[in-house]
């Protein structure tokens, strides 16, 4: 009895040891970490028709700072330096398959409709394609080439890949796919991201039910049994209003039990990558001049223009803090981060080195339409130029993190310790409190005392009777991008039953300070010389830190605040294009763009 | 017994065995002949009981051996038929086979201790550790001091080479995002979060004392080097699953490259016409 006690208490104090030991980097202030956490490769059916092959390895391999081809047979790399964490997110619809189909060794690729796949004739290629998709998509489970076989084999190519890549303490690989549901073209997509390698054996996708509510009660179901996931929507811009409704799937208004449920399982939302940011749009937010960044209208490969409400971020906080006010659960209260869906297997996230989303399909700039020539062609039903020109080289996930492991990570993801940038590596700091002195800005150990006295993004401030909160927020520049010109702390807060949305410059850049009734800083005058791209030297800040407090704050209404950081501007990746073809960027294209980072808001509820 | 008499199975097998016979006895050229044999037949039903997990029912394998029979006919019909020529799976599908064999061939056995050692020298550049640079710091923000910034820095450098205090520098500066001490950190992590002219700079420091002011993309350092940890070769000891992968893949390369050149010879191009475009590497 007393030999099994003393085990016990070796193995217990073993654990225990194992427990608190940390990988090198570690920090109790946290470190922010950057990476991709939507990424494709050739097992993503689409990106077989855009003739990429590169492999999850490849993926890996980009993201670690390496070279990989380019299908159209120049190298890609990232010129930022190799990347924290990167999750290969490959449609969970007919993973493999398509690859599968075309390779003459592999039975499926027997099927009949496998055949015009293999054929040298581009169309018959694309349109056994559609046909292929078409009827998986009427059929769902049951189509014929919906092959369980070959999609747990590409599942596992999958999953093997991220082990092999995984590095604690160096780089995270996280194991994760694509739920690609989109019902009547509207984009409904979710990457699920797994916390560890307890993975089921085959992904649950849009086949098994185009219902995201089926995804999340999946999501619990393997979560009971050890499997932990999250799923984060992405292109709510183009859901043609769905992504962020006032109802439930079956049109039944929203409640505490939808609430729930979609809340255990999407802490997170993209708010921006290649097809476009999901912020605000000019016609949501009329009063933010910063609106209209990086917008991308139609729905996907088609001419219908998406409807705007309910599909960008900021409304979403807003009807999250109605429901809030009117019924007591708040549907919409996520965190954000940033990705790129690339389908190259590298994400092209600097403008400098843009390299298109699609494979052969906008590889170079006069496939994309900004270059020399442009032979006219379609994409999906939309002209091809037309839908490439709104593309952007967008973004990346931050992440506040003790160490660069899968757990750390993951569980900074869950509280929604989180931002996003539209490509360059911005820190972002945020924490609210209410005993927040002045001389904190300069104490050294300021981040250590903001956890202690406050709270960080993606959490709750719950009031402290009638004391005014004041906001920290902390930006550094990236260190090999422009230099930033403000920051902004965007609000949004109940009144009279009403939700309302208003833009506060914070800190600007050269001595600039923001008006006390417009909450506008002067612009810093920073230019772009479109003729070489080079961009003032002499403007805007290395960092910019300040204490806010809200002039408007009124202590009994709810409230979320948001950091909006932005860059002096730079050449957008079409100029840079136009710039290296020598000819000058279209008209109806923007030719610069004012590059920034989104935190996690942080939401004040009032007592009851 | 009686059972077994009505098996069809061993009535096919007894009546294809007799027809072989009678086939055999009318013609001397068999080639026209589809044999089966109980390899065959194991073979069919293993399979089947392999990816269903059920017995097979005799009603089912005499399908499947149906099935194998007819096959190899129009196999046979659509070899004599030349259907295999100028088919674009069948050639893929030969050539990924006989690459296959190649590379395999090649990698058939493991290489010598000596071997591998060679080959380990010769990419040595594949396991080099980067250097990596542990070192404090101290920041002066261009935001907070303008045009001060120098002489502010050089300040702090002047109290710092008087002071008696270890700790004293923690005092002084600015708060950086980043924090005060870095350890252990790569060229790349440090050009990413400094900028490249700081990492060049701090490269250069040859003293472990406080060094003058080094800018960044952020404002002035002073900096103390702690140390630099040259680049090095990891032994191949500590790398060995590695660098096996690694020889594997080189020499499934070499043996592909050497098969296709000895091809070359044996099929020599033809250019037809006088055409501009020529494959690379043939001239």
């Amino acid at each position: 009895m007393k030999r099994g006690l003393i085990t016990v208490s070796i193995l217990l104090s073993s654990l225990l040891s194992q427990a608190t030991e940390h990988t090198p980097g570690y920090s109790a202030d946290r470190n922010a970490y950057f990476g991709d956490l939507h990424v494709h490769t050739k097992n993503s059916s689409d990106a077989f028709i855009f003739n990429v092959r590169a492999t999850p390895d490849d993926a890996y391999k980009y993201a670690k700072g390496g070279a990989i081809q380019h299908i159209l047979g120049f190298p890609i790399r990232l010129a930022g330096g190799p990347l924290d964490f990167t999750a290969v997110t490959d449609h969970a619809e007919l993973l493999g398959v398509f690859i599968a189909m075309s390779d003459p060794s592999n039975p499926i690729s027997k099927q009949p409709l496998a055949k015009d796949l293999q054929s040298s004739d581009r169309k018959k290629v694309v349109a056994a394609f559609l046909s292929i998709l078409g009827d998986a998509a009427n059929r769902g489970h049951g189509a014929t080439v919906n092959n369980l076989k070959v999609i747990r084999s590409a599942w596992q190519e999958t999953i093997e890949s991220a082990q092999r890549h995984n590095q604690p303490g160096k780089f995270t690989s996280f194991i994760g796919y694509e739920y690609s549901s989109a019902p009547k073209n509207q984009n409904l997509h979710r990457n699920v991201i797994f916390r560890s390698t307890q993975v089921p054996d085959s992904p649950f996708s849009s086949l098994e039910s185009d219902n995201p509510e089926d995804l999340w009660r999946w999501l619990d179901h393997i979560r009971s049994k050890g499997m932990d996931a999250l799923a984060i929507p992405h292109n709510s811009n183009v859901s043609n209003g769905l992504m962020f409704q006032r109802t439930d799937w079956l049109g039944k208004p929203i409640d505490d039990n939808y609430t729930k449920l979609r809340m255990r399982n999407e802490p997170l939302v993209e708010i921006t990558q290649v097809k476009g940011t999901s912020e605000t749009h000019p016609l949501l937010s009329p009063n933010d001049e910063w609106a209209d960044f990086e917008l991308y209208d139609t729905l996907i490969a088609s001419k219908q223009v998406a409807k705007k409400s309910g599909g960008f971020v900021r409304e979403a906080y807003r009807t999250g803090i109605e429901f809030q006010d009117s019924s007591g659960f708040n549907p919409y209260k996520f965190g954000l981060i940033g990705a790129t869906d690339s389908h190259n297997a590298g994400g092209a996230v600097e403008e400098k080195h843009y390299s298109g989303k699609v494979g052969s399909l906008d590889g170079n700039a006069n496939l994309r339409g900004t270059g020399s020539s442009y032979k006219k062609k379609k994409f999906g039903q939309a002209d091809a130029a037309e839908t490439f020109t709104q593309w952007s080289a967008s973004g990346l996930t931050g992440i506040w993190a003790e160490e660069n492991t899968r757990e750390s990570l993951f569980a900074a993801m869950k509280r929604k310790e989180t931002f996003a940038t539209s490509g360059p590596r911005i820190r972002l700091r945020f924490f609210a409190g209410f005993d927040f002195s002045k001389s904190f800005l300069k104490d050294s150990k300021i981040i250590a005392k903001a956890y202690k006295k406050g709270v960080a993004m993606g959490s709750d401030l719950f009031a402290q009777g009638d004391k005014k909160p004041s906001f920290m927020v902390w930006a550094s520049r990236d260190a090999n991008s422009t230099r930033l010109q403000r920051v902004q702390i965007i609000k949004g807060w109940m009144e009279n039953g009403k939700s309302h949305e208003q833009v506060f410059d914070v800190a600007c850049s050269d001595g600039l300070i923001p008006d006390n009734k417009s909450y506008r800083c002067a612009d810093n005058g920073a230019t772009v010389d479109l003729n070489d791209c080079s961009f003032s030297m002499d403007k805007g800040a290395v960092e910019l830190k300040t204490l806010w407090q809200d002039p408007t704050f009124k202590s009994n209404q709810q409230a979320f605040y948001y950091v909006r950081v932005l860059e002096n501007p730079s050449c957008r990746w079409s100029s840079w294009d136009a710039m290296r073809a020598g000819v000058t960027p279209k008209a109806n294209i923007k030719a610069t763009i004012q590059e920034r980072a989104w935190s996690s808001p942080i939401w004040y509820i009032p007592s009851s | 017994m009686v059972k077994f008499l009505k098996a069809p199975l061993l009535w096919f097998l007894l009546l294809g065995g007799l027809l072989f016979l009678l086939d055999g006895l009318r013609q001397k050229n068999t080639e026209q002949n589809i044999f089966v044999t109980q390899g065959d037949v194991d073979r069919i039903r293993d399979q089947w009981q392999a990816q269903s997990s059920k017995i097979i029912s005799e009603e089912v394998l005499n399908n499947l051996l149906k099935q194998h029979v007819e096959e190899q006919r129009l196999y046979k019909e659509a070899l004599s038929l030349g259907l295999d020529r100028e088919d674009v799976i069948v050639r893929r599908r030969l050539v990924q086979k006989l690459r296959f064999i190649t590379e395999d061939i090649s990698v058939n056995q493991q290489p010598t201790d000596a071997e591998l050692e060679r080959y380990f020298l010769d990419n040595n550049n594949n396991y080099q550790q980067p250097v990596r640079v542990s070192f404090h710091h101290i920041y002066f923000s261009s935001e907070l001091r303008q045009q001060k910034i120098h002489s502010d820095a050089m300040k702090s450098l002047l109290e710092l080479r008087q002071s008696e205090s270890d700790d004293g520098w923690k005092n002084l500066g600015d708060p950086f995002m980043l924090g005060r001490v870095f350890h252990h950190r790569t060229q790349v992590e440090l050009e990413q979060q400094f900028g490249l002219s700081f990492v060049e700079d701090l490269l250069a420091l040859n003293s472990s004392k406080w060094s003058n002011p080094i800018e960044s993309s952020f404002g002035l350092h002073l900096v103390k080097v702690n140390l630099i940890q040259q680049a090095n070769v990891v032994p191949l000891i500590e790398v060995r699953k590695q660098v096996l992968d690694d020889y594997e893949r080189a020499q499934r390369k070499v043996a592909y490259k050497k098969h296709l050149q000895s091809l070359a010879k044996k099929y020599p191009l033809v250019m037809v016409d006088n055409q501009t475009a020529r494959p690379e590497n043939e001239k």
